[in-house]
């Protein structure tokens, strides 16, 4: 939360993130379908970011986002993939890490059953919310400033982002697409019934 | 006929002018407009169509599974009950009137679209959250609503409207996570989210949650943790005290923001305790909190709001006030009341917020405007008006008390409904007799007639129309009875309640009395001073807000120094680290017996996946290195690091999994 800088910011984010995998995968002593999703959530919304980042910093150099600010209005197209993507890192549904944190919670018993680790989680979950949306706060709004010329994304820039943005949809919905009974549904819900 | 089609209609058109809104050019075409018009209209007509069918009598609710999941807790369904089909109307209605609203107020602007699709996709996600059939799909709705209000309040220019939309997001954030903690509680003890399912195993076999405190036992019964867990939640969207702080902030929003969000964005908290009723009904300790949040927010609100310069920030204050009555009234026990409470202010507080941006814009254009109008008690003094609004806002309170200790038996023994509709039904007339008399723009008979009036309606629309409506909502009658008896405050706390109001009351009526004869007569100098001194200290206080928006300004820097100071400390990382590791003392032996295969596969995995202390490499190959390789760095290295240690967890031993469970939880930290 302390950093001002937007890489060492995501760098700690996504510790926090792979801090919270690391504890439910000692807690269950194997990984679960809830992991995968969890993990693979966490990948592409870090990964996600840092590719923004590097398109802002292609353009204004590695400014804080407080010299950039208002990229909403100067590139419209960067911004919405942002937005999206903060959502995604805010643990907000349809995407990923949201599907992969809620089924890591309900398969657990520890955050009720030890409710101080359970209260730790969830308040780290509060911090990355925090972190992300004030990410998407100091590059996307507020005054634009004048004396900065931004060219916005063109397509070829932009697919990596779409694509990201698509498997971590997928990735939410994925508890969703795997039929009863077929191969994905046995090797993601090892456990299933006894949940 | 199957009729989940039409539920489905109800969402899927402002979904489907969301979409059209997206995608459609810059400006807007009209064929755009024609289609998001049609679609709120289409959606109104279906949700106007459904509580027809569902309020027929003997029609059961309207159900169907949207998505299936192998794991049955993830499933998403609709139930379209009484309770949902009457929030849906309200929410297309309203919808629907701001949606045509906003087409003129944002003309031709640049994020037209972008505001229009917000616009719709926010009605579409309300119409979800009351339809939803379980706790987790009203969940889901809950979190985007969070979302989705704060980036409708976004600006790109305006610094204060960014802060203020943060603050919305944050305050409603901790809200969600207060919701999940409950969501967690409930599913924990009774293996399911599904309301019917939730409802009847709390009932049937309520559980409790045993902790351990300073050694000693400490029982919960999980049905009160999780429906009070469920209330901290509701609080941030209903604006509650102390949560309540992030309202005024967003009133830089657009005005149809404004008019979405105190019309039924935050009404889901109202919405979310009436669609948990059966579980709140059964556990009264939280039913008296509840009553005692309302209770506070109701007064600071009223207060807060006499004190405000500004029509929208006097507007918002107006809604928290009102949002405290109806958190009141569920705590009451009426359920029902609360849903009426807030179909009515949805609908006025719309309107007003509708008309004040065009207050506002007149205002800003005409130099007379506003126009100055005479109020206060000066004037003449009618003894007529004067005895008429002391026996109409009395009446009520004494023949409360009388049934209530029973000196007075026109009620029946089971009717502790009737009696909490008075209540409220005084209290209602009460304010509209006073503001009456304070505006005093009729000749005193008419003034009186009206108070008598007002008086009669109201009683008429509490005891009659109130009572309908909650025949509506809960046919069998002894289930709105057996809130009612859960809420009920013991009489004597109630009879001091209707006391204390009837005081204060009187005490205005009494000092309306003293100003019309020139001063307080009752008052020696010095006592009149340190009242006219303490009325100015208090004006201060609630001008300032309470001073919380300080407290919290403070408080955030006082976090953010000793964040910092760790930050910088050198010492912090070894001494947290050595901390998580002392009680891995014992695992030590077990960490010898590891292969040196193992160990350095779980150095690796560390490493790649980072975990604390070994984070350092992850760290600096995202920080340092060069074009787009952090991002490849980012995406291979976790993967790589969990597909080792997914092989890796299940030979380790249990003692070394727990010391990794303590540096994971410090690491996340």
């Amino acid at each position: 939360m302390l950093q001002k800088e937007v890489l060492p910011l995501l760098a700690d984010t996504s510790l926090s993130f792979f801090s919270i995998l690391w504890w439910h995968l000692s807690r269950e002593g194997a990984a679960t379908a809830a992991d995968t999703l969890f993990a693979g959530g966490a990948t592409l919304v870090t990964a996600g970011m840092i590719l923004v980042w590097t398109r802002i910093r292609a353009r204004y150099g590695n400014l804080p986002p407080e010299r950039i600010g208002g990229l909403a209005e100067a590139m419209p197209r960067l911004a919405l993939p942002v937005i999206l993507l903060a959502m995604a890192g805010a643990g907000l549904p349809p995407f990923g890490l949201f599907s992969g944190f809620l089924m890591l919670l309900l398969g657990s018993p520890d955050p009720v059953g030890r409710p101080a680790s359970g209260l730790l989680i969830l308040f780290v979950w509060f911090l990355a919310s925090w972190t992300m949306f004030r990410l998407m706060q100091r590059l996307l709004f507020g005054e634009r400033k004048g004396e900065l010329v931004a060219r916005d994304l063109a397509g070829p820039e932009i697919a990596p982002l779409v694509l990201v943005l698509i498997v971590l949809v997928v990735l939410g919905l994925i508890p969703y697409l795997a039929p009863s009974g077929g191969a994905i549904d046995r090797a993601l819900f090892p456990g299933k019934g006894a949940a | 006929m199957e009729f989940y089609p039409i539920a489905l209609l109800v969402i899927i058109a402002p979904l489907a002018a969301s979409l059209a809104f997206l995608s459609g050019p810059n400006p807007i075409p009209p064929g755009v407009y024609r289609f998001g018009t049609m679609a709120h209209l289409l959606s109104f007509v279906a949700a106007l169509a459904l509580l027809f069918h569902v309020g027929a009598p003997g029609m059961a609710p309207v159900s169907h599974l949207l998505l299936s999941s192998p794991w049955e807790v993830l499933s998403i369904g609709l139930s379209v009950d009484r309770l949902a089909a009457v929030m849906m109307v309200l929410i297309a209605g309203i919808g629907t009137i701001i949606h045509l609203y906003s087409i003129r107020f944002m003309g031709d602007e640049k994020g037209a679209g972008r505001f229009h699709a917000l616009l719709s996709l926010t009605t579409a996600v309300l119409l979800f959250m009351v339809s939803a059939s379980s706790l987790l799909g009203l969940f889901l709705c809950w979190q985007l609503l969070s979302a989705l209000l704060a980036l409708l309040a976004y600006n790109h220019f305006h610094r204060p409207t960014a802060r203020g939309a943060f603050r919305t997001f944050i305050m409603l954030r901790a809200g969600d996570l207060f919701f999940l903690s409950g969501l967690l509680v409930a599913y924990h003890f009774y293996r399911t989210t599904e309301f019917s399912l939730l409802f009847s195993r709390a009932l049937t076999h309520p559980q409790t949650l045993v902790l351990s405190l300073a050694g000693r036992p400490l029982t919960l019964s999980a049905n009160t943790l999780a429906a009070l867990l469920i209330f901290f939640g509701a609080m941030s969207k209903s604006a509650q005290f102390p949560l309540h702080i992030w309202l005024p902030d967003s009133l830089y929003a657009p005005t149809p923001v404004h008019a979405l969000l105190h019309a039924g964005i935050i009404n889901a908290g109202g919405f979310l305790l009436n669609r948990l009723a059966p579980l709140y009904g059964h556990t009264p300790a939280t039913l008296h909190t509840i009553f005692a949040v309302g209770l506070l927010t109701a007064i600071l609100g009223a207060c807060l709001m006499l004190t405000q310069n500004d029509i929208k920030k006097t507007l918002g204050y107006s809604t928290i006030g009102q949002m405290g009555y109806m958190i009141m009234e569920c705590g009451l026990g009426a359920f029902s009341l609360a849903v009426f409470h807030l179909i009515a202010h949805g609908l006025f507080k719309a309107t007003i917020f509708l008309n004040c941006g065009n207050v506002i814009h007149k205002a800003r254009r005409d130099p007379r405007l506003p126009e100055r109008t005479e109020e206060g008690e000066g004037g003449d003094f009618s003894p007529l008006t004067w005895t008429t609004g002391l026996l109409t806002t009395l009446l009520l309170p004494l023949v409360l008390l009388l049934v209530v200790h029973g000196v007075l038996s026109i009620l029946s023994a089971d009717s502790r409904g009737a009696i909490i509709f008075l209540f409220f039904s005084w209290i209602t007339s009460a304010q509209a007799i006073l503001t009456l008399y304070r505006l005093r723009a009729l000749g005193s008979w008419k003034v009186a007639a009206i108070m008598l009036l007002t008086l009669g309606l109201v009683t008429a629309t509490y005891l009659v129309a109130v009572e309908r409506f909650t025949t509506f909502l809960y046919p069998d009658r002894t289930v709105a009875a057996s809130y009612f008896r859960a809420g009920a405050l013991p009489d004597p706390l109630f009879s001091l309640l209707i006391l204390s109001a009837s005081l204060s009351i009187l005490l205005y009526w009494i000092s309306a009395l003293g100003r019309s004869h020139g001063s307080p007569v009752w008052m020696n100098r010095k006592l009149k001073e340190g009242f006219f001194q303490l009325k100015a200290h208090l004006y201060l206080f609630f001008l300032n807000r309470l001073y919380l928006d300080r407290l919290l300004g403070r408080s955030g820097e006082l976090l953010r120094r000793g964040a910092q100071a760790l930050d910088r400390s050198r010492l912090l990382l070894p001494v947290g680290v050595l901390v998580t590791l002392l009680p891995a003392i014992g695992s030590l032996p077990s960490l010898i017996r590891l292969s040196t295969q193992s160990l350095l596969l779980l150095l690796l995995c560390a490493l790649a996946l980072p975990l604390l202390p070994l984070h350092l490499l992850y760290r600096t190959l995202l920080t340092h290195l060069p074009g787009l390789l952090p991002v490849l760095a980012a995406l291979l290295l976790p993967a790589g690091g969990f597909v080792l240690a997914s092989d890796l967890l299940p030979t380790l031993p249990p003692a070394l999994l727990d010391t990794l469970g303590h540096l994971a939880l410090f690491g996340a930290f």
